[in-house]
């Protein structure tokens, strides 16, 4: 037994020690017997934490365990010898013996049926942190001279006779205190929870020591109209006037406790009182209720700065200045009154203020209540059928994380005001009222009657199971234990009581009625309590021959590792999950047995045995100890002759693995890793050794991969993986293989090399078709997936879809959203990079089943209907199927209805939206689609962010759109948003975007349809430049823009530069497509209408002759281009 | 019993205090000369235990026993938590009276204690007026400043006897926010100044002192008064307030119980000096019964027997009444 362990033990049973007292502890030891025989009067072992065993040593207080500094005291008779403690129990820990309690019940009248209980006081935390609220508070003992006490002054004195000569005494008034208090405390129904905690505060101003008295009184309320002074609980005095409170010369700190929801707050009544009083002394409010729950109350907070100046605290001479100002906000006239949290933070600033009557702080003032119904302050009932699960959407929206888990952790435990304390205290978060106002007024408890008349909760129905779910295990195991060592602890001390009720065994006869249970304590407390309870621990005490462990010295200690076959994953060995206790007194005993001498097969098993603790409990320090033990049972095997113990290696290589899990230090790792090596370096050992040793290296590879990065740690733990899978038939090898195609998809992870997603597909493919296989199946084939986009194979692409494909054929007729999802998007990538369109009709069939598949989930919906939408433009770009367009538009609508309003991807849906709308009306022509199409455009670039390439897109989108309106129904005002929407896009979009000049151009025609066409000009001339950068100047779209350029300096009538134009297109059509085709015949007659203008109507007239005549020979003379251009002929003729 | 026990709780004075071992290495202290035993008989110790002649039935429980043995062993001071009425200042008189440690030095706490009022007290206007009486009269010879000085409890109990005093802080939770840290100093260096007589200490290197508790006179040398044995210091408190965890760490804490019935009959019988009549018993289940459901403290049972016993014959109705009065839990309000 060395110092750390010695330490280790007595941290484990929550004993903290300093260097001193383990100093004290070793030295008493030395007087302390080393063990007497048994059957003589029991001493009890001291120790703190009730669950140990309390006085069950009879022989042998262990020196090392006396740590004196605190000892609960149980009680044993003294008559002589007990008769409990058998003579073959040396040294054996017996099991702790528990008693419920409860909460009293109504009384039942079955005696002896063991469902009574005896009454008992349980001790109940305080409701204020009274320590911290002390010091906060200090500075308000603000002491001044009393000129009616005279005291000596000494030293003057002395010095005034040594000095004068004058042998007479020099006075000096003492100092008193400035401030009387007075509590003014409301006793209005609502209030009565807060009962224990207004007691708390008046002992902590009392001790405070800065009041000269301090006093109690009652506000009015509905029931008795006048100011009651006495304590809260005792029979009405008199009721005296408020102002009997003033006093002339302002040294009364008036306190005023209350939630502020009685009516006389929300008349104002209270509001005048607390004025009358605030013109000549200090007053302050202190609410019990968070910050935030005040406007429910009869106050109307403003927050701003209050300043005192002159040394002067009261109230009338603090300025307050409120942080907006609000016209009318009706300050004038007006002392302000600070409202206050019962909180140390809240205090001190306040009390600095009021204490040395100088500086600024933060707070919080109220205004006369506006008149109105009263905002009821209790528990609200809502409706019945408000669904539980809206209640508590409700708190957890509103709820501090301290309200939160102190409601959780209410769960499991009957809800009434001590045990909501006793929670509270349980956590180490010091406990404020405010979170327990949170609880009690966010809408989850209800009132309920109780027999005693106190004050019992419930939960609304169905909240219970919702917040159990919200609890974690280890925190109701750590809630259990602190509350049970509360207990244990205060039982019979405490000056703050409770009533309770002790459940009895049958047999014993309790006249208390029996609620639901809250806690529990060793039987051995009751000791303390005495009386009646005797029996109560002589019959629990014989009980305990009947069950208890084989000690060490008769037989074997249960190990309680369960199994002897190494776990399938090297994990720590499985624990019967409950049995916390059990283990308790396992590690008890074992550290017992083992504190004489190094018993290596003592200590392996307290390793374990701490090992399944831990796993219970996720309590660090007992893994620490594990390692340590480990450590020395290594180093004394390897310091002799034996080698190493392959298997304590192993053990301590898995203790250093789940370490470093915990604490995150790589030390241990790589230690693990060196233990794991060394271990399986180790020749012929047992088959189960090399197993275990192979899978723990894989594992602590695997997570060295994942800390450090490094692939060659990746491919070993698959190697390994996938030998140990080889030898390891059934499920343990299967998990193993799985984890071999985590770790290879890890490595693609990791390189982007997708030999490893090959791998990974071989592999999980030999694996049986299990839930986990599914699912990394699964990962797998969206792993293919974005492997495919980066690399442009379709082969990936197909694989990706087959493993849909199976999977999808796994999930049943339901379907799985997110499997159909990533099929759709297989196929639809596939389809573009192959250009099959079947592919893209299946695309589309696995994205429609994704989208019915697609339940409650929004995020997965969202995607599925944005997947859908994807899919079918890809199919409406290659052909317009009406039905796919109404299909696209009804995905991106209900996309957008399925996105919150303050989304910031909103834009994309409307435009999104915005576009299928447009492509339905360009192929439709329905009036609504083009209206919808601008409104969700605007919408879209309204609420697109502005420094996106998005933006430019949005805006030219709007302007088509309008053009396109304008088109329809000829608004002038359509045409000028467009023309200002397109103006702006093309400022928007950078020189080098492909898509400039196409925008440049649309703005153009804008400008056209304006009939600015000099304007027009200008751009058309820039679109020119544009396009033939980007095409050549011989390209189709810049041939075509050009075209576009000649009619408009037709239009312009610039008739010598669109000549030019025009006949410099016609050749190069004349060139390209032959001199009879449609468009170089249009464009000729273009220029010949400009030969026209330029004051040449006979050579125009020749030229649109000729112009017809192939027009006729080609396209028929009924088309419409031959009729244009007789129409032109004819107005040439006309005009000339 | 344990034989590493010193203080046994057997109630009759024996020497085992001559069995103590010498303190840890890092608790010693070495005060000198030696100070003569105090000799009075203590007055308040009758009151609270019962007739000396008879064997006090004050049984401390084994807790308690190890908890004082410890503190003796120690050398650190003992905070002894519990509900009013349970016992606890009546554990430091039988100890003392047990160990023959001598009266115990009492000191009662209020918020204006202070740790200079504890260990001393100085009478300067006294002195003053004595000095100028002198001065007029023209008596030669200075003043012994012995008269003005007043060793106080605290200050007694670091005299450097040779066996430890027994020093009661009574409630010291109602004591202000400082006095525990000053206290914890002093505990820890076992020792104080008076600087009035180290001012004069090269004209008076030893002056002749007053203590508390006893009419002895101590001698007090340049001023620095050292403890030799640590005394057994008992704190008392009701557990209204909680300490800094510094000052849990210096102590030993105990938590009492309250008593159950067989000791409540050995109360009883040492106060009354007579064996529990059927009536008593009676009162002492009525009392245990009453004490579930609120605080009762012992004293109001004794009140309550002591009322019966005295009451005329009227029957049981009449001490039911009686007892009815003075049975009324601590921890209520008036209504109860």
């Amino acid at each position: 037994m060395n110092t750390v362990r010695l330490v280790g033990a007595l941290r484990g049973l929550d004993l903290d020690v300093q260097p001193r007292e383990l100093a004290d502890a070793l030295w008493l030891a030395r007087f302390l017997p080393g063990g007497g025989p048994p059957g003589e009067a029991r001493t009890p072992v001291p120790s703190t934490d009730p669950a140990d065993a309390e006085p069950t040593e009879p022989a042998d207080p262990t020196p090392e365990r006396t740590a004196p500094d605190r000892l609960p005291t149980p009680r044993t008779p003294l008559t002589g010898p007990r008769s409990t403690p058998t003579p073959d129990s040396d040294g054996a820990s017996d099991p702790v013996r528990w008693v419920r309690l409860h909460v009293p019940g109504p009384a039942r009248r079955t005696a002896g049926t063991g469902g009574a209980g005896l009454p008992v006081r349980a001790p109940a935390p305080p409701a204020l942190d009274t320590r911290a609220l002390a010091r906060s508070l200090r500075p308000l003992r603000r002491r001044v001279p009393d000129p009616h006490t005279l005291a000596l002054d000494e030293e003057a004195t002395a010095t005034r006779v040594v000095e004068q000569g004058l042998w007479v005494p020099v006075l000096r008034p003492t100092s008193q205190p400035w401030f009387d208090l007075t509590l003014a405390v409301d006793t209005g129904a609502s209030m009565a929870v807060w009962r224990p905690l207004v007691a708390d505060l008046e002992l902590a101003l009392t001790r405070l020591g800065a009041f000269r008295h301090v006093r109690r009184v009652r506000l009015p309320s509905g029931a008795e109209p006048r100011l009651t002074i006495g304590p809260a609980d005792g029979p009405g005095g008199p009721g005296h006037s408020t102002r009997e409170l003033l006093d002339p010369r302002g040294r009364q700190l008036i306190l005023v406790v209350s939630d502020c929801a009685g009516p006389q707050w929300h008349d104002g009544s209270m509001f005048r009182t607390l004025q009358t009083w605030a013109r000549h002394e200090t007053v302050a409010i202190l609410q019990p209720l968070p910050q935030r729950m005040w406007r429910r109350s009869g106050l109307v907070p403003v927050r701003g700065r209050l300043t005192a100046t002159e040394g002067d605290s009261a109230n009338r001479r603090l300025r307050f200045v409120p942080r907006q100002w609000r016209p009318g906000a009706g300050l004038r006239g007006l002392v302000p009154v600070p409202v206050l949290q019962i909180q140390p933070d809240w205090l001190a600033g306040w009390a600095r203020l009021t204490g040395t009557g100088a500086g600024t702080i933060d707070a919080v003032v109220t205004l006369p209540p506006q008149p109105g119904p009263p905002a009821p302050a209790e528990p609200v009932d809502g409706p019945p059928q408000d669904e539980a699960a809206r209640r508590l959407s409700r708190f957890l929206a509103t709820a501090s994380p301290e309200a939160l888990r102190l409601a959780t952790q209410l769960a499991d435990l009957p809800v009434t005001l001590p045990i909501m304390r006793l929670v509270q205290q349980a956590s180490a978060v010091p406990a404020h009222p405010a979170h327990l106002a949170e609880v009690l007024l966010g809408g989850l408890l209800v009132r309920q009657p109780d027999p005693a008349g106190d004050l019992r909760f419930d939960f609304h129905q169905g909240i219970r199971p919702m917040l159990r779910d919200l609890l974690l295990h280890t925190d109701l195991l750590h809630l259990r234990h602190e509350i049970a060592r509360f207990l244990a602890r205060q039982m019979g001390i405490s000056m703050r009581e409770f009533a309770a009720a002790l459940s009895a065994p049958a047999g014993v006869a309790g006249d208390a009625g029996l609620g639901e249970s809250f806690g529990r304590l060793p039987a051995t407390v009751l000791t303390r309590l005495g009386g009646r309870h005797r029996e109560l621990i002589e019959f629990v005490e014989q009980r305990e021959q009947d069950a208890r462990l084989p000690s060490p010295a008769n037989g074997h200690h249960p190990d309680p590792r369960v199994t002897t076959e190494p776990a399938p994953s090297g994990a720590d060995p499985p624990v019967d999950a409950q049995d916390l206790d059990g283990l308790d007194a396992t590690i008890r005993a074992l550290r017992q047995a083992t504190a004489g001498g190094p018993d290596r097969a003592g200590l392996t098993r307290l390793a374990h045995a701490l090992r399944a603790r831990f796993q219970l409990t996720g309590d660090v320090a007992d893994l620490v100890e594990a390692a340590s033990i480990l450590e020395q049972v290594r180093g004394r095997a390897g310091g002799g002759t034996e080698p190493d113990d392959p298997d304590a290696v192993l053990d301590l290589a898995e203790v250093r693995l789940s370490l470093c899990t915990e604490r995150g230090a790589t030390a241990d790792l790589n230690e693990a890793v060196a233990l794991f090596r060394s271990a399986l370096a180790a020749p012929d050992g047992p088959r189960s050794q090399w197993w275990r040793g192979t899978v723990g290296l894989a594992r602590a590879l695997v997570v060295r991969a994942d800390r450090l990065g490094t692939v060659p740690d990746l491919d070993e733990a698959v190697e390994l993986y996938l030998a140990a899978a080889g030898t390891a038939p059934g499920p343990g090898g299967d998990d193993l293989r799985l984890r071999a195609v985590d770790a290879l998809l890890r490595r693609y992870a990791l390189t982007g090399d997708t030999t490893a997603l090959t791998r990974a597909d071989a592999v999980s493919g030999d694996a049986p078709a299990t839930a986990g296989r599914h699912s990394r199946r699964v990962r797998l084939a969206d792993l293919l997936r974005r492997a495919a986009r980066e690399t442009g194979e379709p082969d990936l692409l197909r694989r990706a879809a087959a493993l849909y494909v199976e999977a999808a054929e796994r999930s049943g007729p339901d379907g799985d959203a997110r499997v159909l999802r990533g099929l759709a998007e297989a196929r639809g990538e596939l389809s573009v990079a192959t250009g099959d369109p079947a592919e893209l009709d299946a695309a589309v069939e696995a994205a429609r089943a994704a989208v019915a598949a697609g339940g409650r989930d929004d995020v997965t919906h969202v995607e599925c209907l944005a997947t859908l939408g994807r899919v079918l433009r890809l199919r409406v770009d290659r052909d317009r199927r009406d039905g796919d367009l109404d299909a696209l538009v009804d995905a991106a609508r209900r996309l957008l209805d399925a996105v919150p309003g303050f989304h910031p991807d909103r834009h994309h849906h409307l435009a999104a939206l915005g576009d299928a709308l447009r492509l339905r009306y360009d192929a439709g022509g329905d009036a609504g689609d083009i209206q919808e199409a601008c409104a969700r455009y605007e919408e879209a670039v309204r609420t697109s962010p502005t420094s996106g390439a998005q933006l430019g897109r949005r805006l030219a989108d709007l302007g088509d759109a309008l053009r396109a309106r304008a088109d329809r129904f000829g608004s002038r005002a359509d045409l000028d948003a467009a023309r200002q929407s397109l103006t702006r896009a093309v400022d928007v979009t950078p020189a080098d975007d492909p898509r400039l000049p196409d925008r440049v151009r649309l703005l153009a025609e804008v400008l056209l349809a304006l009939r600015e066409r000099s304007a027009a000009v200008a751009v058309y001339r820039r679109a020119v430049e544009l396009h033939g950068r980007r095409h050549g100047p011989d390209g189709d779209p810049t041939v075509d823009v050009r075209v576009a350029f000649g009619r408009a300096l037709l239009a312009a009538e610039r008739f010598a530069e669109a000549r030019e134009e025009l006949r410099a297109v016609a050749d190069i059509l004349t060139q390209r497509l032959g001199p009879g085709h449609r468009r170089t015949l249009a464009v000729r007659s273009a220029a010949a209408e400009a030969l026209a203008g330029l004051g040449d109507p006979g050579g125009a007239g020749r030229e649109l002759r000729d112009v017809l005549a192939g027009q006729i020979r080609s396209l028929g003379a009924d088309d419409a281009d031959p009729a244009a251009t007789r129409r032109l002929l004819d107005r040439l003729a006309g005009d000339g | 019993m344990q034989d590493w026990w010193i203080y046994r709780g057997t109630g009759s004075p024996h020497s085992g205090i001559l069995r103590l071992p010498p303190p840890p290495p890092w608790r010693v202290f070495d005060g000198a000369p030696l100070v003569p035993p105090p000799s009075s008989p203590d007055d308040a110790a009758g009151r609270r235990l019962g007739e000396l002649h008879r064997a006090v039935s004050y049984q401390p429980r084994p807790d308690e026993l190890e908890l004082v043995n410890a503190a003796l062993y120690l050398r650190r001071p003992l905070l002894i938590t519990g509900k009013p009425g349970v016992g606890k200042s009546t554990l430091a008189y039988a100890v003392a009276h047990e160990l023959a440690l001598g009266p115990v030095l009492r000191w009662p706490i209020t918020s204006r204690s202070t740790r200079a009022e504890g260990l001393y007290s100085y009478d300067a206007i006294g002195r003053l007026q004595e000095a100028s009486l002198h001065h007029q009269l023209g008596t030669p010879g200075d003043l012994p400043i012995g008269r003005y000085l007043h060793l106080g409890p605290l200050g007694t109990a670091l005299l450097p006897y040779e066996h430890p005093r027994v020093l009661l802080i009574d409630e010291i939770d109602k004591s202000d926010v400082d006095l525990p840290n000053d206290l914890l100093n002093i505990f820890e260096d076992g020792e104080y100044r008076i600087p009035e007589l180290q001012r004069i200490a090269a004209s008076q290197p030893q002056v002749e002192l007053p203590i508390e508790g006893s009419t002895d006179l101590v001698a007090v040398h340049q001023g620095v008064v050292r403890c030799h044995a640590f005394p057994l210091v008992i704190m008392t408190s009701n557990g209204e307030r909680e300490f800094s965890p510094a000052f849990h760490r210096r102590c030993l804490r105990l938590d009492l119980g309250q008593p159950d019935a067989e000791q409540l009959a050995a109360i009883v019988a040492a106060h009354f000096g007579t064996e529990p009549t059927a009536e008593t018993a009676d009162l002492i289940e009525l009392f245990l019964s009453r004490r579930e459901r609120g605080t009762l403290a012992t004293d109001q049972l004794l009140n309550a027997i002591y009322l019966t016993v005295q009451a005329p014959d009227g029957g049981r109705p009449d001490r039911e009444r009686l007892a009815d009065l003075v049975l009324r839990q601590l921890d209520a309000g008036p209504d109860s």
